[in-house]
């Protein structure tokens, strides 16, 4: 059985933030959308499905924004797999052009955060691990702890990963915060869950993220003659019970997402010029990268004091900021990082860009269930 | 025993979870493998044998695997509070709250099991689980 390729034709974002009432879920979702369907120089006409990925935009969020659009009538189905959402939308639609079902979907990442969130986000309240004060930052604040221990990195060099990260996205028109941050800053920002302060935390964020996805057909329909970005690949993964007394920070559920993204791929992960990682916090983004097998186990920590996933190092690792400095608007992460492949793999990151980029990884992971090292991991493998 | 005629009245977080005396964790313990969970489960997630785990006690004691002390958390539930993972002596990592001074606590801190109200705020009390500091007579 053959398969379509899946290209992206177009991306488009809404800057991440802080909004007010006047900027809604709805707004924030057709903004970014408008903008992915310019940039491919897609008509609404074109569009055959929508696929909407959220966490809290409510009850049929998706039907609401396509609506608005003007696109009543198509297929809209909402994702929901906590801060993969994005991500897993755009599995879905990617899916289904190679299946040959459509040839040009409207893939959407969307939310509204600071009018419904307060505090930090946590599991489902039946969870057991929430019933006993388990909040996400409690989670990676006991991951850096144990992290120092087991591996003697300090925690300065976990704090590097923000003092990076808020330095890449100085270049990045998208991100919620543009300017740089010092060690020190990160140091003595207030406690959140030590040892992690409110630097080491990404923010709670509104945004929206989007991309039009089509089959080779799709492009030739929109009057795309040059090539576009291609989805190799996607990955998906849930996690599993941890049974006995093992490395809280082993992330065999990155291992697992990263060979699925290989194997659908086709790449060898040494191929990977840069990455877009999930730093919901600092430490998030060591012991995943670790995880995945990017860094060798218990070095992340010495490789980000040293540059080497810096903007010109080894293996640049959030050129766009990431989450802590991008922002994170939980269900629009995953599509965000998407924009930052197709406008790295294109050659449109502007002072930010990855010299020569031609193989990207998009890593999200979210959700947490009791007794396990996670819930979702999405890894999208695009190449030019 | 007062005290467990006080507790004994709170409804707890969930049922199955453990009893009042002597305190302890229920959990389950695999026929093949040996592999022990808490909570109890139907099923092995260690190996893969169709035979259901019997139910079985868990160890009161344990250390410090990690810690964290929370600062900020979202609505409903006061701050500060000390989350750990402590490894029981059988095996098993239980998440739980550790009832000792932030500044004391660390990593391979000898604790044992206490039941009490872990609703932090105003509102119905609920029984569970949390650790405190071992004393000698109960290592």
């Amino acid at each position: 059985m053959t398969h379509e390729i899946a290209s992206i034709a177009g991306v488009g974002m809404v800057r991440f933030g802080k909004f007010g009432a006047e900027v809604s879920f709805e707004k924030l979702g057709c903004g970014a959308a408008r903008a992915a369907l310019q940039d491919a120089g897609a008509r609404r006409k074109d569009i055959e499905a929508v696929f909407v990925g959220h966490v809290f935009g409510g009850p049929v969020a998706g039907q609401r924004i396509a609506i608005e659009l003007g696109l009543g009538g198509l297929p809209v189905s909402n994702h929901e797999n906590y801060c993969a959402s994005g991500a897993t939308a755009l599995r879905e639609a990617w899916l289904a052009i190679r299946a040959g079902l459509y040839d040009v979907v409207l893939v959407i990442g969307a939310e509204k955060m600071t009018d419904r969130v307060k505090g930090g986000v946590a599991p489902d309240p039946s969870d057991l691990d929430a019933q006993q004060g388990f909040v996400m930052t409690a989670g990676h604040a006991m991951s850096a702890r144990r992290y120092m221990q087991d591996h003697g990195a300090t925690r300065e060099q976990i704090a590097m990963v923000a003092v990076k990260n808020h330095a890449h996205s100085v270049h990045n028109p998208y991100a919620q915060y543009q300017s740089a941050i010092t060690l020190e800053q990160v140091l003595s920002a207030r406690s959140v869950a030590d040892p992690l302060g409110v630097l080491d935390c990404s923010p709670i964020s509104d945004g929206a993220a989007a991309a039009v996805v089509c089959s080779a057909e799709g492009l030739k329909r929109l009057g795309i003659a040059s090539p576009r970005p291609v989805v190799r690949g996607i990955g998906l993964v849930s996690g599993s019970l941890r049974s006995g007394l093992g490395d809280v920070n082993e992330e065999d559920i990155s291992r697992r997402a990263g060979e699925q993204a290989w194997a659908l791929a086709g790449v060898e992960p040494s191929d990977i010029d840069f990455v877009e990682m999930h730093d919901c916090f600092t430490i998030a983004e060591i012991v995943r990268m670790e995880g995945l097998g990017l860094i060798p186990r218990g070095q992340g920590a010495r490789w980000t004091q040293d540059g080497l996933t810096s903007l010109g190092g080894k293996l640049p690792v959030n050129p766009s900021g990431g989450l802590l400095s991008r922002g994170h608007p939980v269900g629009a992460t995953g599509m965000a990082q998407v924009c930052e492949l197709y406008w790295q793999l294109t050659g449109q990151a502007g002072q930010r860009q990855v010299p020569d980029a031609r193989l990207a990884l998009a890593y999200c992971k979210g959700g947490t269930v009791s007794g396990t090292d996670g819930a979702s991991v999405t890894t999208v493998v695009m190449a030019r | 025993m007062s005290d467990v005629a006080e507790i004994e009245a709170i409804p707890a977080i969930r049922e199955g979870l453990f009893q009042l005396s002597p305190p302890c964790l229920f959990g389950s313990q695999c026929t093949a493998c040996g592999t022990r969970t808490f909570p109890a489960r139907s099923f092995c997630p260690a190996c893969d044998t169709d035979a259901a785990p019997e139910s079985t006690t868990l160890s009161p004691h344990g250390q410090v695997y990690s810690y964290t002390i929370v600062r900020q958390a979202p609505g409903g539930r006061a701050v500060p509070y000390a989350l750990a993972l402590i490894d029981l002596q059988d095996q098993v990592r239980v998440m739980a709250q550790l009832d000792h001074p932030p500044e004391d606590i660390h990593i391979g801190l000898e604790v044992r099991l206490v039941l009490r109200n872990i609703v932090p705020a105003p509102g119905v009390p609920r029984l569970g689980y949390a650790f405190a500091a071992a004393t000698g007579a109960h290592v």
